[in-house]
Formats: C-alpha cells, structure tokens, sequence
C-alpha cells in the first residue's frame, strides 16, 4: 500500500509537470486562433476615436465597457458610400449576465449564423441566443428573459425590458455563442431612449396628466409603462429622439472588395468622430503581448519542472537510500550491480512513462475541450 | 567419513584503509555439516562468510568450493557461482514487500540473468511451500503473513536453487530464545532434508549445541 501511494503521489507529480506546459501551449494555441479567426472574419471595423484595443474587443468579443459612441446618422453616412454591407451593433446592456447585443438581420448574413431552432429577431422585443447562452439559461423558444436593471438606485432609469426568445442560433465557437441577439431598435428601448405606454388622448383620466390643452396632453408617471413587446402593444412603442441621433457602438464593415475597403479606411483615416480600425491587425498587436506573456510563463515552467525534477530525485535518492539493505541482499544473492541499477531505473522509467502518458492523454483532451475551456473563462 | 565442501588454504583478507585482517592458515568445511561462526563483534564472522560465498576476494590464498577455486574466478564469475550455488538467509529476512510470495520465493531465478525460472523450479518452488506450511499464501505479500510464516519463507528462499551451502547471518539476532530455538531448528531442518551445508553466523551461544562444529572466527583475526 505504502508503495503504491508513494508511486501515485510521484506519478501525479511528474505527471502535472509534464502537463501544465503542455496544456498552456494548447490553451494559448486555441486561443489565438480563435480570437485570430474572428479578426480574419471582420475586414474592417469603424467605432468612435479612442482605444483601438477596447474598440476591437467590445465590437467582436462583445467584452468590456465603451464609453463613447457613433450614431445612426454615422451608420447612414458609411452606408451611403455604397462600397459593401454595413452591419451596426449596439452594446451595453445584460439579461441575466449575458450581453444583449443589438443589430441587423445582415450581422447573421455575414458572419454566416443560422438559426437551430426558430428564427432570427426581425421584431421589436425579440431576442434569439447563442448557442451557450441558451444552454445557460434554458429558454425555450418563446419564453422570456428580463434584462437586468442598468441601476437598482436611479428611479428615472428605464425599466427591464421582457424579452421574447424567437431563436437558438447554431454554435460557431466564438463570441456570438454567449450573447443574446435582438434588434438595434430593442437596444434602444431596453435604454429608455424608446419606450411604450398605454395611449394617452383626450379620454385619458386626469389623475394621469401633468397638464393638457387643446395642443399637447403631457402625462405624469402614473402612466402604464409597457415592460413587454408583443402584438397588442408593439404600435405604442416610439422614439422620442431624431431617428439619425440613435446611438450605435460601432459599425462591422465588410467592403464589397479589398480596393473598397481600402478606399473606406483611406476616407476615414483622419476623420474626427468616426476611426477605421482593421481588427486582424489590432488582434495581431494583442496576440503579441500574449505570446510574450507565453514566453514569460514558458521560462516560468521550465524552472518550475527543473525543482520538480529535482525534488523527484531527492525523493528518489532518499528511496534509494531507505532500500540499501533491499540492494545489498539483491547483491548478495548473486544479482549484478548493473541488474540492480536496471531495476531502480526500469521503476524510475515506468513512472515517468505513466507520467508522460497521462500527461499526454490531458493534452488530448485539451486539445478537444479548449474551446469550451475559454467559453468557461469568458 | 564426509566428504569436505570448503578448503580454505593461507587465507589472508585486509580492507582497504582498514586494520583489520582475517588471517585463515587451513579450514575445511565438510558436506552437508551445520557449522556455527562465533566470536565477538567485528571479529570479522560476516567477512568470513562473505569470502566462502566468493562476495569478497582474499589478498592472498586459496578458497575451494566442490574443488573449484573462487580465487581464480572473475567478480561476474564468483557472482555466477553464488546465485547458483549459496543460498542466503539475513537477520531482517529482507522478504521484498511489493512481491507476492510466490515471486519472493522465484526471487533468486528473476534476478540472475544466467537463470532461467523453468518448470522444474517453479515445481521445487511449490513444494518447498509446501513443505514449509505457506503454500496456501503464494499470492499473498509478505506483510500479509505471520511473523512464522515470513522466517520460513526467507528460508525457503535461500533454499530454492537447490544451493550447496546455506549462509545464515544471525536470523535469530531480534528473536527470543524460544523462538530463536524454532527458527534454528527450522533452518537445520530444511538445510538437512536439501542436502545443504548450513554455515551460521551467530552470537547466540545457547544455540551451539545444535551444530557440528563451531569456529570461533576470533582466532583468525587480528586488528593493529
């Protein structure tokens, strides 16, 4: 039994020394691929001037915080140069963690994501999810999600909005499988800049009014604000900004051709509101960092299995020390000094064997469960 | 008249950087005897013993085993004759705790190269449990035996090869008297019915009485 213990506890030592390289290697390998792939699939992006890094991130990944923002007049004014698909999208709010992301039908066109079960949001208050927000939550399709309250403390914020679960999208292992999807004009009501009530004319009870003339019926906050889209109340629903201020995070492009992707970014370049950003190149320049982060922990593990390796011959030389008698009567039957040594080194063999085998064998499963892995840390 | 075993002709034996030597003018150990190596601490008992197994060479002299002369041999050679020819049983047994028994007793077969575990073995094997009472525990460890039954197993041990002479180092040196007394007698025995020159190394004197002859190695040695 004590022989045994002692050869797990030295087996699963070996075998995380072996495999802690191994694994980061892959995860950082699956990493950069993934994250690459993403850059490679969006041509150019155009977002607000400020951090390229944190532009990139929000409008791919769907990650951090953006503090400025473009409008659908911005949106307008690229679209018109006629020179591919521009793909707005709208960041900032969460139903039950996940981000809800508002968009067009032709951000699921370009990045080639169909539904699995049901359809695409096409009205206001619909929402379809990724593949693992689904998982997550457990929505089936036409239930509903609320989405989280920007503030619990500000009175005046815009109320939850309950979202309809139209569609699960089909996985693609990237971001788009943790986000919830609805239209840009549900963006817009889940931040209060659109809302609906019940309807106010001159039949409304007065003890609903802030004041009314012949002109203008002003109503007070007793009003029955809706916190549901659906058939009956969908036309209360209106926007009470110019339609060209709405606000958008930023805008995917994807030129018609390289020539006009060109002449789009060229445009842009030194415009003051609206930067171009080509995101392979700003994942390229992160990468770089993570690839140097790499060769710090690479060093770090190479002196790290260097004290494994030589605590495991300490424990070795004292085991061999503990079996002296077990040696000299080895000798003094008639055993060879070079049986003996083959014996001691066949043992230490078997467990660097077992080790490497293992470790190969978490390799393997790395490789296969990476993705997931990095869903999990997202 | 028995026939002699060992001939040991102007033995003479120095550590290196040591003072101490071991000088045998002429010992002859018969065939099948039960001889016991007595004498004090450091006398040099174990170093006798380990030159008659051809473990140690002498400085100068001869040692003959069944008129072969261990002196002449190589290190791989003496090694050669000692797997097949002495049997050994040590005062801790050194049983070998992650072997089942039946592997502790084929021991001397797996790990001498030049012997192969036939048949013939794995049958003497067997029945040497058998007539040692374990036969029933062959694939059980050690630490799963009895205090009796692991000295019996160690000197079945010693006994598997069918040696010509048995090397006893004190087996009885952690026991009572009572229980030395067995053990002596179990080794005598199992010695005898194999045909086994027993040699003895003991300070036990109560034990003597069971042995043929008796050297006090004391006589031989020497320290400046």
């Amino acid at each position: 039994m004590f022989h045994k213990a002692k050869s797990a506890i030295q087996i699963a030592a070996l075998t995380l020394t072996f495999f802690l390289p191994f694994a980061t290697a892959i995860m950082v390998e699956t990493f950069s691929t993934s994250i690459t792939e993403r850059g490679k699939s969006t041509p150019l992006l155009f977002g607000p001037r400020g951090d390229r890094f944190d532009l990139t991130i929000n409008s791919l990944f769907f990650r951090g915080d953006h503090s400025s923002e473009l409008s659908m007049a911005d949106f307008q004014l690229l679209s018109e140069e006629n020179r591919g698909i521009m793909v707005p999208v709208s960041l900032g709010f969460t139903a039950r963690k996940f981000p809800v992301i508002g968009t067009t039908v032709d951000y699921f066109t370009v990045r080639n994501i169909t539904p699995k079960l049901g359809t695409i949001p096409l009205m206001l208050g619909e929402a379809v999810l990724g593949s693992e927000c689904a998982k997550s939550l457990a929505v089936q399709i036409g239930g509903h999600i609320l989405t989280d309250q920007v503030n619990l403390y500000d009175l005046s914020a815009s109320y939850p909005l309950k979202l309809k679960v139209v569609g699960v999208l089909n996985q693609t292992n990237s971001a788009d499988d943790n986000v919830i999807f609805t239209s840009i004009g549900t963006s817009w009501v889940i931040s209060g800049l659109g809302h609906g009530h019940e309807s106010i004319d001159q039949e409304t009870e007065n003890d609903k009014l802030l004041s009314k003339t012949k002109k203008q019926i002003t109503a007070n906050a007793s009003i029955e604000q809706f916190i549901e889209i659906n058939e009956s109340n969908i036309n209360e629903f209106h926007f009470h900004s110019d339609p060209a201020l709405l606000p958008i995070t930023s805008i995917i492009a994807f030129p018609k051709s390289k020539k006009d992707g060109t002449i789009l970014k060229a445009k842009y370049l030194r415009h003051q509101k609206i930067q171009p950003l080509e995101p392979n190149k700003v994942i390229g320049e992160l990468l770089d960092v993570v690839i140097r982060l790499k060769r710090l922990f690479d060093s770090s593990y190479a002196l790290t299995t260097l004290a494994a390796v030589l605590f495991l011959t300490a424990v070795i030389l004292l085991s061999l020390q503990t079996r002296k008698r077990e040696t000299k009567a080895l000798f003094l039957m008639g055993c060879s000094r070079g049986t003996i040594c083959m014996i001691f080194s066949a043992e230490i063999m078997i467990l660097c064997i077992f080790s490497i085998l293992f470790a190969l064998l978490g390799a393997y499963v790395i490789t296969f469960l990476g993705s997931d892995i990095l869903q999990l840390l997202r | 008249m028995k026939e002699s075993l060992i001939q040991i002709r102007n033995l003479n034996f120095r550590y290196p950087k040591s003072n101490f030597s071991l000088s045998v003018p002429e010992l002859t150990i018969n065939k099948e005897s039960k001889v016991a190596l007595i004498g004090k601490s450091g006398c040099g008992k174990t170093t006798l013993a380990h030159l008659i197994a051809g473990i140690l060479n002498p400085t100068e002299g001869n040692i003959l085993v069944s008129g072969k002369n261990l002196c002449s041999l190589t290190e791989s050679e003496r090694r050669e004759h000692r797997a097949a020819n002495v049997g050994f049983i040590f005062q801790e047994f050194e049983l070998l705790n992650y072997l089942q028994v039946k592997d502790n007793l084929l021991l001397p077969f797996m790990i001498n190269r030049k012997m192969e575990i036939t048949n013939e073995c794995k049958d003497r094997a067997h029945s040497l449990a058998e007539s040692i009472g374990i036969s029933d525990k062959l694939n059980q460890y050690p630490e799963q035996l009895s205090g009796g039954e692991r000295q019996r197993l160690a000197i079945a041990r010693a006994l598997v090869t069918d040696p010509s002479i048995v090397i006893a180092d004190e087996p009885t040196g952690n026991l009572d008297n009572e229980t030395a007394l067995t053990v002596m007698q179990e080794i005598i025995k199992q010695s005898t019915e194999k045909g086994a020159t027993l040699i003895m190394i003991t300070h036990d004197e109560s034990l003597l009485n069971l042995f043929e002859n008796t050297i006090n190695v004391g006589d031989f040695s020497k320290t400046y």
